[in-house]
């Protein structure tokens, strides 16, 4: 932890069975860090076994009925009895284990506690929602494959009646693969037969993400594909009219003109 | 994927309910928000126009009014946002529980030798910890540093010695090796907070490697003035330390922070106000960085914020589109007329907090006065030229490590912003058009003053790192973040 400068942990305790002190302070951390992406029931459950291990058991007297906030964290901490403060740091740490497997990937565990973003000088970022990183392998789809830029996992799954799927926000693979700008995907689909026109359920095309996405690599490498410029959405928008970037509007232009001239 | 909104599965799920109890009025909020976001989605009415579209998303307000949306739109539509805001609340009591309680075998070596609240003391008084001292009391000669180093003072105005402390800053002061931005202080941005009026460069602390002249070490002090609850203090605001990444394991930052307290000591003033990422005995308060997406496809990219799963680019650039220009009549950029009303305006409104600054008529100046790339300031004039209304911000561009494209995310940090006629809603959407106008990536926010009132539905979402008040040899009742109305940079 790089603010040991600034705090030193006592060298002594830190010699033998202290490990799952420090893991339990690293899982603290953790849960600090990551908390708002938490469910509110495994919050309150992080709160209860925060109490158990840091305080012991709960003795306090129930709040009233009128304190709800205060009455259901009671509850929870209660609830665990006379857990020790061991068993509940175990509990802990397995329960950000379970619902963040690859929450230690990033951690060194030194002195006690994890270096990271814990130091002097913080510099937050938007906090990643958790959904991202707990859908198991086994349930993810082609979809999620494309979402994901995974173009190995979309080559061993891939059956040619895929291509022409929609999912339930009425978009196929090549909609997805544009919208998230992963030239690689949309080359291997257009490659396997996929319609470089596919519509989805509002009668969008590739280009029409493309453009209003910003995507500039994926818009050059649909028009070089001789993607269709005209067609309309269900609201009678073409790909110029949904696009808003000032780079994607002049060569969206740009490629009219030529094509233009070109069919004179 | 949960759904915050949606009731509780069982009444007497003592769990939800709390929950819905404390988020109440998030939720409403958090449905204005939804209900704009869907609006300015793709799912209006064919036929309608882009145009009104985005209306709908400039005016949060009126957009609620529309019928609501079907449940399933709501949920995939709006997920990826709700899901962060709604538990504000539950997160704040788990922060609260963490930072203090703390585990008892953690000891603060340096902090136990300092006036400052221990962790776990219950504090009921607001006064200082160490009385004031004579100046022959204090220490005359700078304290030792580890042989082989040198004290300096750091000159801002010298080009030489500003872009040492630039880079110094840039490549040490985020601590974290791997982390993927840095924070990029800009030259002019350092001239411009560290020399406030009243500033003294014997309180730009540098440290240098005797032999090469390196520079390794910094740290700083401005003056300021502080309300904490009903008491004002001469303090000053530390800022900027900073310890080269291989002097890390020397302990030069006590050595530092002796430094530039003895330093502030021998002018009288006992009292000092910083804030850190880390806890460390005791904050005052606790709070966390909120952030609006202004160039959503670019911070994707970087890695600043994340698509959920099933959020599209498309939809996402949508929802944060914002209209070419500001909306509230009579908002504009602050001119040096405005300084003196403005001035009073946010002494005035600065009242309501427990923990605020309190500006001169220069300091005002000086920290309001807009400059190109480091701090921008806008007022609303009603027709008697009343200045009613007030937002600003300052920029920190951060370095983006690693990326072939992308080298910085511009980024705009809400700094004091006041409301008595223009609702929150409309100025602060004002500040966001202002902020993308001059080509700001992203707008933050720390969850302080009445900024809440505005994050969920003008679409921030909540970071991930938090923010701890202190105040050094000053103890005082904790505070919630929107007891708070204190920046510093």
């Amino acid at each position: 932890m790089y603010d040991s400068d600034l705090e030193i942990d006592d060298e002594e305790e830190h010699q033998q069975g202290k490990e799952h002190e420090k893991l339990f302070s690293v899982a603290t951390e953790h849960v600090m860090h990551k908390a708002n992406v938490y469910e509110a029931r495994d919050l309150l459950e992080f709160y209860a076994l925060y109490k158990q291990a840091t305080s012991g058991a709960c003795h306090g007297p129930r709040p009233s009925m009128l304190q709800m906030k205060a009455r259901s964290k009671w509850q929870a901490w209660h609830e665990l009895g006379d857990m020790s403060s061991a068993d509940a740091q175990r509990a802990y740490v397995d329960k950000v284990h379970k619902l963040d497997p690859s929450w230690l990937d990033n951690k060194q565990i030194i002195g006690g506690t994890a270096s990271g973003r814990t130091g002097w000088v913080v510099h937050s970022i938007e906090s990643v929602p958790i959904e991202e990183t707990n859908k198991p392998e086994q349930q993810k789809t082609l979809f999620d494959h494309v979402k994901e830029k995974n173009l190995e996992r979309l080559r061993e799954q891939l059956k040619p009646a895929d291509l022409i799927e929609l999912d339930e926000q009425g978009m196929a693979l090549l909609h997805w693969a544009t919208d998230r700008n992963a030239i690689e995907i949309i080359e291997f689909l257009i490659k396997q037969g996929a319609d470089v026109d596919q519509r989805d359920a509002e009668q969008q095309t590739p280009l029409h993400y493309a453009a209003s996405c910003g995507h500039v690599e994926a818009l050059r490498y649909l028009l070089s594909l001789n993607a269709n410029m005209e067609l309309r959405d269900v609201d009678g928008q073409t790909c110029i009219d949904v696009a808003d970037d000032v780079e994607i509007c002049s060569i969206l232009k740009a490629e009219l003109q030529l094509r233009n001239k070109s069919s004179y | 994927m949960p759904n915050d909104n949606a009731p509780a599965a069982s009444p007497d799920d003592n769990n939800e309910h709390e929950l819905r109890q404390k988020t109440k009025e998030l939720a409403n909020a958090s449905a204005q928000m939804l209900a704009s976001a869907v609006a300015g989605l793709k799912i209006k009415k064919p036929g309608s126009t882009e145009n009104e579209a985005n209306e709908n998303e400039s005016a949060p307000a009126a957009a609620a009014a529309a019928p609501p949306p079907e449940r399933s739109t709501l949920a995939k539509n709006g997920a990826y946002i709700s899901l962060d805001s709604s538990k504000q609340a539950l997160l704040q009591a788990v922060n609260e529980a963490v930072s203090f309680t703390r585990p008892q075998s953690k000891q603060f070596t340096f902090w136990s030798t300092q006036p400052v609240p221990k962790l776990n003391e219950l504090v009921t008084t607001n006064e200082c910890i160490e009385p004031n001292k004579e100046i022959s009391e204090i220490r005359a000669e700078p304290y030792t540093l580890p042989s082989g180093f040198k004290w300096v003072t750091i000159d801002v105005n010298d080009p030489n010695d500003n872009k040492e402390l630039y880079t110094l800053l840039n490549e040490n002061y985020v601590e974290d090796d791997d982390a993927m931005f840095r924070f990029d202080y800009q030259p002019e941005f350092l001239k411009w907070s560290l020399q406030p009026p009243g500033w003294k460069r014997d309180w730009h602390v540098g440290v240098r490697v005797e032999k090469s002249g390196k520079l390794v070490g910094f740290i700083s002090a401005i003056p300021s003035k502080l309300r904490s609850y009903d008491k004002v203090l001469k303090v000053v605001d530390i800022n900027f330390l900073c310890v080269h990444k291989k002097l890390r394991s020397k302990r030069v930052a006590p050595v530092l922070i002796r430094e530039i307290t003895r330093r502030v000591n021998l002018t009288g003033i006992f009292q000092a106000a910083y804030t850190a990422g880390v806890v460390l005995p005791t904050p005052v308060a606790t709070c966390r960085y909120w952030h609006r997406s202004l160039n959503p496809k670019k911070l994707v990219d970087v890695r600043f914020s994340h698509l959920a799963r099933n959020m599209t680019m498309q939809r996402t650039v949508k929802l944060y589109k914002l209209p070419d220009q500001p909306k509230t009549k009579g908002y504009r950029r602050i001119t040096s007329k405005d300084m003196d009303k403005a001035h009073k305006l946010l002494e005035e409104y600065l009242k309501r907090f427990s923990l605020c600054p309190v500006f001169t008529k220069e300091e005002f100046r000086h920290w309001f006065t807009p400059k190109e790339g480091i701090v921008d300031c806008f007022v609303v004039a009603d027709e008697k030229g009343n200045i009613t209304d007030l937002t600003s911000y300052y920029c920190l561009p951060s370095s983006v490590m690693h990326h072939a494209v992308h080298k910085t995310v511009r980024a705009a940090y809400s700094f004091y912003n006041v409301s008595t006629k223009t609702p929150w809603l409309e100025l602060m959407n004002d500040a966001l058009i202002s902020a993308r106008n001059v080509q700001m990536d992203v707008y933050n926010a720390l969850d302080l003053m009445e900024n809440k009132k505005f994050f969920v539905p003008l679409k921030f979402g909540a970071g991930d790192g938090n923010l701890q008040y202190y105040l050094y040899n000053w103890r005082c009742p904790a505070m919630q973040p929107e007891d708070i109305a204190l920046i510093l940079m």
